[in-house]
This record gives structure tokens, sequence and C-alpha cells, in this order.
């Protein structure tokens, strides 16, 4: 599940592998500061966004950086510049109805902030309670409810048709 | 129970997690809404879905590596152990032979070199100067600042000429303008020369002068030249004149701008970015473009074929274009390519957009400054484009 976690933050099998690796070899340095052992898989969790939130904020310095470097304006291969914003996906549309179902829960997916699509999962995948979930991420309680909420929202009109009578 | 508080609270229910009293509540909205009952069971299926799908198994590889990384720490403390044993028992010995010595040898004088120097200091009490340690360049200690989390004190906070004043309605740029002295400290604002201060008397005849400063949303320099941005259906650029040359240029494309108003009411934004050269007076002639973005929530699909324009801007080497990123405002800014418009000038690119802090902005090269090369930073987002500041790089 910290792979899983890992995997909704960073978006990306790469950097959620070194982000499990990350928490890992913090929980096991920590280890001693656990005093409720039965609220380990929360306080693994919580390392585990603390790990991705850490790893987001060397990014952002290094992205800082990286533009004072004197080859910071070269382009890509492909013409398009070196540095850039990453737009999210186009939205989904009829092509969606002919695609894998799990491709397209993907792609609805791709198009959540990285927060939410990790209370989402820590929600529906690990059946984490809001107040749980609330420690884990350090958000209050009622933005947990709303988050999820907008989240699902989101999700149910990306997925309108194939929802459509499933599970039924 | 209304639709609008029934939606919101579908989510909590489906999770259990609603009080008592509004769950009786929404059950029974729900009894006889059929609408609402219809988007509960499209968020039960979600969570079939979901269930179903996201989970991803875990690579072989990983658990490899984590498992590895458990064996490997004991055998490196093992390792370890009696290496720090044996040292802490050498230093020992020596410290031990010292003593033994005597305080004739302790007096004795000290051998030339520091590292003398600090054994004396450490064993007869007396605070000997350090030898110099090498500094860091200003490149590394900035960098250091940065990591510490003080690095924002190298903005050096600076509005444009224009912008200060925030007179004539300008409430929303005056409340813009103290959140970014709110958000990056006073302090440093207080300690930096603003852009006005820096610029020669010269340099600020040249520039614009801004009728209008609610209009004008941010301004930025770049090579030969500046561009404006302000949103469109902005009180202030649809009544004033907005912006006059300095040598009394009618600047038409100003004029045509000016002349238009929102086209209709929508959760878009749109801004107007126009270019102007200040050698050649004429304000608009290099580039004159709308672009839009959809603030969050902007969910029509009008709404979203509406923001796929862009507006162009031509500098020195170049078209460049800046365009909003997607449904959450973003705004990306990319060299024309040959295939969008036969533009095959090589050359550095002199904008671009990072994100730091949360927040999104717009760096600029600025190498049109005689005596300055510098980077300027503008503060982006969907309802205000503002300089922040510059960092100086180095003569010419």
């Amino acid at each position: 599940m910290v792979y899983n976690l890992a995997l909704r933050l960073s978006g990306n099998t790469a950097d959620a592998q070194d982000i499990t690796q990350d928490a890992f070899i913090k929980a096991m340095r920590g280890l001693g500061s656990l005093r409720d052992p039965s609220a380990a898989g929360t306080w693994l969790y919580r390392i585990t966004m603390n790990v991705w939130k850490n790893r987001v904020r060397s990014e952002k310095r290094r992205f800082f950086w990286k533009t004072f470097s004197l080859d910071w304006g070269k382009e890509g291969e492909d013409g398009e510049p070196a540095l850039q914003i990453k737009s999210p996906e186009a939205p989904a549309d009829e092509k969606m109805l002919k695609e894998d179902e799990k491709e397209s829960l993907e792609k609805a997916l791709s198009q959540l902030d990285p927060e939410d699509r990790a209370i989402l999962v820590l929600r529906e995948i690990d059946g984490r309670s809001y107040a749980e979930i609330a420690e884990i991420t350090g958000i209050a309680l009622g933005t947990v409810k709303s988050r999820i909420s907008r989240a699902r929202e989101a999700l149910r009109q990306k997925m309108g048709p194939l929802l459509e009578g499933y599970g039924s | 129970m209304d639709h609008r508080t029934c939606r919101e609270n579908l989510s909590a229910y489906l999770d259990g997690e609603l009080p008592r009293e509004e769950k009786a509540l929404l059950e029974s909205h729900l009894a006889g809404c059929p609408e609402c009952g219809k988007v509960l069971a499209g968020l039960k299926s979600l969570s079939l879905l979901i269930h179903k799908h996201a989970m991803e198994p875990v690579p072989l590889s990983l658990k490899n590596k984590v498992f590895a990384e458990k064996r490997e720490k004991p055998a490196y403390y093992e390792w370890f152990r009696p290496a720090l044993a044996a040292s802490m028992a050498a230093a020992g010995v020596l410290i031990t032979l010292n003593i033994m010595k005597g305080p004739e040898t302790l007096q004795a004088p000290a051998q030339s070199g520091a590292a003398a120097s600090l054994m004396n200091a450490s064993t007869t009490g007396e605070q000997q100067p350090l030898p110099a340690v090498p500094r860091y360049s200003g490149f590394k200690r900035e960098k250091a600042r940065m990591a510490a989390g003080s690095s924002l004190d190298m903005f050096k906070n600076a509005m444009p000429a224009a912008a200060p004043s925030g007179a004539g309605g300008g409430g929303g740029q005056a409340g813009s303008a103290s959140g970014l002295v709110g958000a990056f400290g006073s302090g440093s604002r207080a300690a930096a020369p603003s852009l006005a201060e820096a610029s020669s008397p010269e340099e600020r005849a040249s520039e614009p002068k801004i009728a209008s400063v609610a209009a004008v949303r941010g301004s930025a320099r770049v090579k030969n030249g500046s561009a404006l941005y302000y949103k469109a259906g902005d009180k202030g650029a649809a009544s004033a004149g907005k912006t006059e040359t300095p040598a009394g240029a009618a600047g038409a494309g100003d004029a045509e701008l000016a002349a238009k108003p929102a086209r209709r009411a929508s959760p878009v934004e749109e801004f107007i970015i126009g270019a102007y050269t200040a050698g050649d007076e004429e304000w608009g002639k290099k580039a004159v473009n709308r672009f839009k973005t959809a603030p969050a929530g902007a969910a029509s699909e009008a709404d979203k074929d509406a923001c796929g324009k862009y507006a162009a801007f031509i500098l020195d080497d170049g078209t460049y274009c800046i365009m909003p990123g997607g449904a959450r405002g973003e705004f990306r800014i990319r060299k024309y390519t040959p295939a969008d418009a036969g533009d095959t000038a090589p050359g550095k690119q002199y904008w671009d957009v990072f994100e730091y802090g949360g927040d999104k902005y717009l760096l600029l090269n600025n190498m049109a400054r005689e005596r300055k090369r510098c980077f300027e930073y503008y503060l982006l987002g969907p309802e205000r484009i503002r300089l922040h500041g510059e960092i100086d790089y180095g003569g010419q």
C-alpha cells in the first residue's frame, strides 16, 4: 500500500519506487519513535507523505536553480522548451468508451491533484477513515471530506459513460 | 435538504462519515429525488471501479531493494563499530601520553602551522584564531540561503514604475500588491532598491506612462521593449486611455484594445498582452494578442474551448506564445516551432515559467538594460501577472 500511495502521489513508477524505499529507510531508522504499534500503518503513510513532500520541494529548488545554468533555454529534441510546466492531459472524451476501464480510470486519475489522488486511494483501497486521512496528510478533517467529495465528483464526471450500470 | 447540499454530502454518506442527523436528512431527500439517487449510484460504481483497478502490484525489484537495505544496514554498523572503537582507543592513548609528558612540554613554543596553533589552543585553553576557511562563492551562498528557506530575501522586490501608485479604483491591485509584500517579507522589500530607483532617469523617461493603473495587470521588460498585460473587461481598460507612449505616439494597437471590452460574462479570464518597442515609440505594433485562462472550476466545454487560444510575443530571436495550460489556470510559454509558424530561428529562450512555493512565476531573461543583465520574476495567476523582483547576474 505504501508503494501505491507513493505511486498516486508521484504519478510514475520510478519516483514511486524511490519514495517507497526512502519511506522504509526512514521508518526503520525512526522505529523507536513509534509509540503506538497499532498505528504503524498511519505512521508509515505519514512518513511516505513527508518523503514525497520533501522530494517535491527539493525538485522545485533544483528546477529553480536549473534556470540559472547557461543552457537553461535549450529546447528538447521535439522543439518543446526544456523547461515547461506540465499541462494536464486532454479531458476525457468519447474515445474513453472504447478504451479499457483501467486505462480510462488511470487517465481520469492523472488529471487530479496528486494529494487528491492519494487521499482517494487511502479511502477507497485502504479503507482509512477521514480522521486517519487527516492525520496522515496533515489536512483538516473538513478539508479531507470536501476534497474526497470533489475528487470523486470529478472522476464521476470524467468516467460518466463507463459508470452507468457498472457493478449492478 | 437541497440538491447542492445533498451532492456535497453524498461522498461522506457513502463512506459512512455523515453525522446521524445529516444522514437522516439526506436519506429523506434521496427518497424523493431520483437525480441525486443516480449520482449516488454513480459514486458507488466509481468506488467499485477504483477498488478493482487502482491497486498496482509492487514491483519485485522494489521488494528486493527494500530488503537489501535492511540487510545492508547491520553489516555497515558491524564494520563501523570496531573501527570506531579502535580509533577511540588510539585517541585515548595519545591523550594519556600527552598528559604524562608534563607541563613544560605544553608550554613549549608551538610549531608554525594551523595544526600546531589548534593543538596549542586545545591544550592550553587559550583561544587562538582558527585558520581561515575558504568561503563559498556568492552563488553557493545564495544557494545555501535558498536551501535554508530564506531565499526569498534575494528577490529584490520591485514593482514596475507605473504600478506602485495603485490609484484610480485600483483596489484589487493594491490588495495583490500588499499580498505580495506579506508573502515575501517587507524587510527584503525595504532593503532592496526598486526597479524604478535602479533605472537611470533616461530609462525612466523612455518607459511608458500608464494612465490607468487599475487596468494594468503587470508589465514585462523584454529586449528592446516591454510588454504589458491587462485583463479584458477591466474598468480602466475599457474607459481611460490606458497607456501613453513616451513620445506621444497614439498607440493604435492599444486604442484598438481599449475599444474591446470582455465579450461575455464567463468564468474565463481574458488577458490582453501587448508588446512594444521603446525605440520605435510605437505601442502595440510588435504584437498584440489576447489569451484566456480558465480558473479552477470552469467546467463547461465552451469555456474550455475558449481557452484554447494563445497570445504571441515577438522577441528578437523569434516568436513565443503564452497559453493557458489547462483547467487549473496554468500558463505555458513556448517558442514557436517550425511546425507552428515557420519560425526556425534558433536561439535562447527568454521566457519561462517555474513554480516555487506554490506560486507560478514567469522568468524573464532581461538583457535590455545597458548596464544590467538580470532575470525578472513575474508572479502569475489567473487574476494577476505582477513583477515580483529581479536578480542581477552580471554585467555585459
